[in-house]
């Protein structure tokens, strides 16, 4: 049948598709799970502080 | 504004600290840089959080600061945000001669080479798992420009690792002891 539609293809694209996110959440994953330096909590307590001060 | 509203929105920030350093990181792929652009974000979020809308979004809000801040010094200092160093190439050639399979770093290189629109709207919606509205916003477009550059960066992302199928993905065939199907 001419317009048949192609299921194996489209198959394929949704594997495509979740290997793409999984190794997108495994990339990010390794960012988001990185030890935060403690910069930024001190920035944030001296902003917190200078405006309690004032 | 009181001491315990400076505390409360200290807190909060920090609960976003580690999303905000993955995406700054994502954007840049610079360590340094990318703490530079969360500190310069937290510094701009706390000035203006009169502008903030309780119940809106902050996470959405906080990231769309990051990227203006980034987006307007890539324009500033002409960063040149595509793998400056040649870091990720240089690392895939020293692996030697293996097959072009999709491994992390075939990956990290494939999305080093999208354009920066692509790449963000990557990490946003399929990594940070933003809904299309909120990549929407923090993008400042539309819907249908992150779903259309969602879809472009999903081909683009597979003609630079030349993967052409899902069978594509995973260890060698060799390598698993498969056999090649002779074809005499």
């Amino acid at each position: 049948m001419a317009n048949d539609p192609t299921p194996e293809r489209s198959t394929a694209e949704i594997n495509l598709d979740k290997m793409i996110g999984d190794r997108l959440k495994q990339y990010y994953a390794t960012r988001l799970s990185q030890p935060l330096p403690d910069k930024f909590a001190d920035l944030l307590r001296d902003l917190a502080n200078k405006e309690a001060e004032s | 504004m009181s001491e315990n509203a400076g505390l409360d929105w200290r807190t909060r920030l920090l609960e976003l600290l580690p999303n905000l350093r993955a995406f700054a990181n994502s954007l840049c792929r610079d360590a340094d840089y990318a703490d530079d652009l969360v500190q310069q974000t937290l510094l701009k979020a706390w000035k203006s959080r009169s502008s903030f809308h309780e119940g809106s979004n902050l996470k959405a809000w906080l990231f769309a600061i990051l990227r203006n801040t980034f987006l307007t010094e890539l324009r500033k200092r002409k960063y040149e945000a595509e793998d400056p160093d040649d870091e990720l190439q240089n690392s895939l050639t020293s692996r030697g001669g293996q097959q072009a399979h999709m491994d992390m770093l075939d990956f990290e290189l494939a999305l080093s080479k999208l354009p920066q629109e692509q790449r963000e709207v990557l990490i946003l919606v399929g990594a940070e798992g933003v809904s299309y509205d909120e990549a929407a916003l923090i993008c400042g477009c539309a819907v249908g420009t992150i779903k259309s550059r969602m879809s472009r960066a999903r081909v683009r992302l597979c003609e630079l690792m030349g993967v052409v199928g899902a069978e594509e993905f995973g260890p060698d065939k060799a390598d698993l002891g498969q056999n090649t199907v002779a074809t005499s």
